[in-house]
């Protein structure tokens, strides 16, 4: 990672196509609640972008499976499509990054779907991957801080 | 096997040395290398606190007994998505939707009868308030954890931070 730049400039310079992972877990929108769910289990993935003809047509992810699924007597033979949030924040993917920070920090959720310049869903950037892009900021020595808490963490799940 | 590498002379050590084998710089400072002098945002994310990013609102601590039910619930009531579990004022583990999406769901049938300790994350890494973020960032993305408890030295709760904040005050500093 070139740190010559400020990050402010980096920010602005580098586009979203090359930080993110070539990883998208997606399907139509008529699978079901039951299905879209043993995907996201299968996948380990907290979303399933939910896309028609190429085109993104809703987001399902964790949000939707806590607040409107769970505990909710919910028919799980339903469409993914009547629960998915239908209108979600997209980015076409050579949007500078410093756009997907801003937009992460101001909404309520975790994925945000990219897009080509025909609206062709193309992949998806997760909060993840911008942290793990914004870490490499740092000087090399930050990774190798000396432990201060006297503890191991076993699995990434859930923190 | 866990290595550091010495800031001094660059050479790898097992993790937990109090000194490089090698040029015997010390490796238990706690103070983090400095930022480029003209880079706002490296400056202010290697030396703001963590404290500039709590609001004291985001804090909920469940019981090891509260039952997977209440928590939903209460997740669902207050429109939160992170839970702290204590159990004789020490934190013992945490629960995210994370949690609920790949332990819960379709797999238990009765969130009445199963506890909070049965799905949580045991024992998750932490921060101070007095850390600098940069601190948290590298924690969380190493981690790939989305949220992080702040802890204060007595092992009680202050607040717990999301990646969202982080990325909300980084946007922030960026437009000054």
């Amino acid at each position: 990672m070139p740190t010559s730049k400020p990050v402010e400039v980096l920010l602005k310079e580098k586009k979203i196509y090359e930080i993110v992972n070539p990883r998208l877990v997606q399907a139509g929108p008529d699978i079901s609640i039951k299905e879209a769910i043993r995907l996201m289990q299968e996948r380990h993935a907290g979303y399933i972008v939910i896309a028609k003809d190429q085109k993104v047509v809703g987001l399902f992810a964790e949000n939707e499976v806590v607040l409107k699924i769970l505990e909710n007597n919910v028919d799980w033979d339903q469409p993914v499509s009547l629960f998915m949030n239908s209108s979600p924040v997209t980015l076409n993917i050579k949007d500078p990054v410093g756009k997907a920070i801003d937009l992460m920090g101001h909404g309520n959720f975790y994925h945000i779907p990219l897009v080509d310049e025909n609206n062709h869903l193309m992949n998806v950037l997760s909060v993840r991957t911008l942290i793990r892009f914004l870490s490499e900021f740092y000087p090399t020595e930050v990774y190798n801080l000396p432990p201060k808490h006297d503890q191991i963490i076993l699995t990434q799940e859930g923190g | 096997m866990n290595t550091i590498q010495c800031p001094a002379c660059g050479s790898q050590n097992l993790a937990g040395e109090d000194r490089c084998e090698q040029c015997f710089h010390s490796l238990m400072q706690r103070d983090l290398p400095r930022a480029k002098k003209d880079d706002a945002i490296q400056s202010v994310m290697m030396t703001a606190p963590i404290l500039e990013l709590l609001t004291g609102k985001d804090l909920l601590v469940a019981s090891t007994t509260d039952t997977v039910q209440k928590i939903v619930k209460i997740f669902q009531k207050e429109n939160k998505n992170c839970i702290l579990v204590y159990k004789k004022k020490k934190m013992v583990g945490i629960i995210s939707f994370r949690d609920l999406l790949l332990k819960v769901t379709g797999k238990i049938e009765d969130l009445s009868k199963v506890k909070a300790e049965a799905i949580m994350t045991p024992n998750p890494e932490y921060v101070r308030a007095e850390d600098p973020i940069a601190y948290a960032v590298n924690k969380m993305a190493m981690g790939g954890f989305r949220h992080l408890p702040v802890l204060a030295r007595d092992g009680t709760p202050l607040s717990i931070i999301m990646i969202k904040d982080v990325l909300k005050y980084l946007s922030k500093r960026k437009e000054k």
